[in-house]
C-alpha cells in the first residue's frame, strides 16, 4: 500500500535520511524508531508530502493523513471541535452528519463539539486531532510522535484507542516514534533508524526480543522495565 | 485611571464627528466679524476666533476630517501591510528575503518627511497627505505583521491543514488572516494615534487641508497670530482635542494588545 523505496534527503549539504526503503501493507502497521536526529520524523513528512526527497521513491495507493506531536498547536485555536471536523468533511466531499460518528470513534463526548482547543485537555486535543485525520478516510495514517506530548496514563488511553480506530476502519498506521514501549502496543512491524539509515527491520517480536543489530539492542536495553538497571544501558552506549 | 475612561472617549470622539452637524451649536464656517475674539460665554462655550467663527462648533466639524485621515491611513497601510506580511511568510524563500529588505529600506524613510515631501510636490489637501502617510505606514505595520505570520505559518495546525490538501488561499484566508486579525487590529489602534498627530503636523505646516476647512491641525495653525493678540483659545482647544483623542485610541489599544497577547496559545 505505501511503498517507499532508497529515500535519500539532504538539508544544506547534511545527510538526514541515506537509502530508506519500507513498505506498509494495507490495514498494516509499521514503526519507525529511532533517536532524535534519526531520520524518522523527516521520512513521515517526505511520505505526507510535507517535506520534497532528494531523491528516491514513495508509491501509495491511496491518501495519507497525519497527527502531529504537539497537540497543543496542531489545531486551529479560532476552531471549535465540531468547526474543525466540519471543514475538513466538507472539503473531502463527505456529509457533515459523520461528526458524531467520529467523535465517537475517538471517544470524545458529543457535548465537547462546541468546546475550543483552549478548553480541551493534550488527551482530548489528540484525540480531536485523530478524529480529524480520520475524516477523509485515509488509507494511510502518519502518527509522528503522537503521544509523546502526553502522560503516561493518557498515551495508554490514546494507544488504545488508536489500536480499536485501526480495528474499525482499516487504515494503516506509519507510527514514527522514539519510545519502543509504544511499539509493542500498535505495531506488528518495525523499523529501526539510526543517523538517517536503516539499521534493523521485522517483525516487532523478533526485532525487540532477539534483535541483530548492535543499536537495536542498546534502544531495547535502554527501556525502563521491572530489573532495569539505568546504569547498564549507558555503559553500553 | 478608570478602566471605561479611554474607551468612553474615543466612543464619545467618534459620535461626535458622526453627528456633528446635529451637536454643533452653529455653523462651523458662518462669520461674525463684529464678535470676533469674543471671550467664553454661554453663547460661545470656547469663545469665537478671528473671524467671529464659533470655536466649539469648528472643533466638533474639525473632528471630522481629523478622524477620517488617520482612519483611512490604518485601513489603507493594514489592508497592505497584512497582505504583504503573509505573503512573505507563505512563500518565504528568496521572496520573503526581498520583501524584509524593501520594508527594511521604507522603513529608513521617516514617514512624516515622506509625507510632507510628497505633499508638497503634489500639492496640498486632504488626499494627497493620507495616501503618502498611507504608504509610509505600511513598513511600520508590514515589519510586525510578518514577523507574526512567520510564527503562525510555522504552528503545526498549518501543517496539519496542508495534509489534509486544503489550497493556500483557504489556509491564509480562513486560518492565518483570521489568528492574526487581533494583532492586525491593535497594530491598526496604535498607528491610528500616531497618523492623527502626523496628518495634524502636515496640516500644521500648511499642506494639509487649507482653510476655511476646520481641521484640528489647521486650527492650532491658524490660532497661532491669535495668540500673540492674547486669545490663545483655538490653538490650545485645537491641541487639547488631538492629545485627549490620541492618548484615548493608544490606551485602548495598548490594552487591546495585553488582552490578546495572552491569547496566543
Amino acid at each position: 500500500m505505501l511503498e517507499v523505496r532508497d529515500l535519500r534527503k539532504e538539508f544544506k549539504g547534511v545527510v538526514a535520511v541515506d537509502g530508506v526503503s519500507f513498505r506498509v501493507a494495507a490495514g498494516g502497521s509499521l514503526a519507525v524508531v529511532g533517536e532524535s536526529g534519526s531520520g524518522k520524523t523527516t521520512c513521515a513528512r517526505i511520505v505526507t508530502g510535507l517535506t520534497k526527497a532528494t531523491s528516491g521513491t514513495v508509491v501509495l495507493n491511496g491518501s495519507v493523513q497525519m497527527v502531529f506531536q504537539d497537540p497543543y498547536q496542531s489545531l486551529d485555536r479560532r476552531q471549535t471541535v465540531r468547526g474543525c471536523l466540519a471543514e475538513v468533511l466538507a472539503h473531502h466531499r463527505k456529509d457533515r452528519s459523520r461528526i458524531g460518528e467520529l467523535l465517537d470513534l475517538v471517544g470524545l463526548d458529543r457535548a465537547l463539539g462546541e468546546a475550543l482547543p483552549r478548553h480541551l485537555s493534550g488527551g482530548q486535543r489528540q484525540r480531536v486531532a485523530i478524529a480529524r485525520a480520520l475524516a477523509a478516510e485515509p488509507r494511510l495514517l502518519v502518527l509522528d510522535e503522537a503521544v509523546a506530548a502526553l502522560d503516561v496514563s493518557i498515551q495508554a488511553q490514546i494507544l488504545n484507542l488508536l489500536v480499536d480506530a485501526r480495528a474499525a476502519t482499516g487504515v494503516a498506521y506509519l507510527f514514527i516514534t522514539h519510545d519502543l514501549s509504544v511499539v509493542r502496543h500498535v505495531c506488528e512491524d518495525v523499523v529501526v533508524m539510526s543517523r538517517g539509515r536503516v539499521v534493523e527491520a521485522g517483525p516487532v517480536e523478533r526485532v525487540l526480543h532477539r534483535p541483530d543489530h548492535e543499536y537495536t539492542r542498546r534502544l531495547v536495553a535502554s527501556v525502563p522495565r521491572p530489573g532495569w538497571v539505568p546504569s547498564r544501558a549507558v555503559s553500553r552506549g | 485611571m478608570r478602566r471605561w475612561l479611554a474607551p468612553a472617549v474615543c466612543v464619545l470622539v467618534v459620535l461626535v464627528a458622526l453627528l456633528a452637524p446635529w451637536v454643533a451649536p452653529y455653523d462651523p464656517d458662518a462669520l461674525d466679524p463684529l464678535n470676533a475674539y469674543a471671550p467664553v460665554t454661554a453663547r460661545h462655550p470656547l469663545g469665537t476666533d478671528d473671524l467671529g467663527r464659533d470655536l466649539l462648533s469648528r472643533l466638533i466639524h474639525g473632528a471630522r476630517t481629523s478622524l477620517a485621515g488617520p482612519l483611512i491611513v490604518v485601513l489603507a497601510a493594514g489592508a497592505v501591510g497584512a497582505t504583504v506580511a503573509i505573503s512573505a511568510a507563505w512563500f518565504g524563500g528568496w521572496f520573503d528575503a526581498l520583501v524584509s529588505r524593501a520594508l527594511d529600506v521604507l522603513f529608513a524613510f521617516p514617514g512624516l518627511v515622506l509625507a510632507i515631501t510628497v505633499a508638497a510636490l503634489f500639492g496640498s489637501g486632504f488626499v494627497t497627505p493620507v495616501v503618502a502617510l498611507s504608504c509610509a505606514f505600511v513598513p511600520v505595520i508590514a515589519r510586525v505583521m510578518r514577523a507574526a505570520a512567520l510564527r503562525e505559518r510555522n504552528l503545526p495546525y498549518i501543517e496539519a491543514l496542508r495534509v489534509q490538501g486544503f489550497s493556500a488561499w483557504h489556509i491564509c484566508l480562513r486560518h492565518l488572516v483570521p489568528n492574526l486579525a487581533p494583532l492586525l487590529m491593535v497594530q491598526a489602534a496604535i498607528g491610528f494615534g500616531y497618523a492623527m498627530i502626523d496628518l495634524a503636523s502636515i496640516s500644521f505646516l500648511g499642506l494639509g487641508l487649507q482653510p476655511p476647512a476646520a481641521d484640528w491641525g489647521l486650527m492650532i495653525a491658524n490660532g497661532q497670530p491669535s495668540i500673540l493678540a492674547g486669545f490663545p483659545q483655538q490653538s490650545i482647544a485645537a491641541a487639547v482635542a488631538v492629545v485627549i483623542t490620541v492618548v484615548a485610541f493608544t490606551a485602548v489599544a495598548e490594552r487591546l494588545a495585553t488582552r490578546f497577547s495572552g491569547d496566543v496559545r
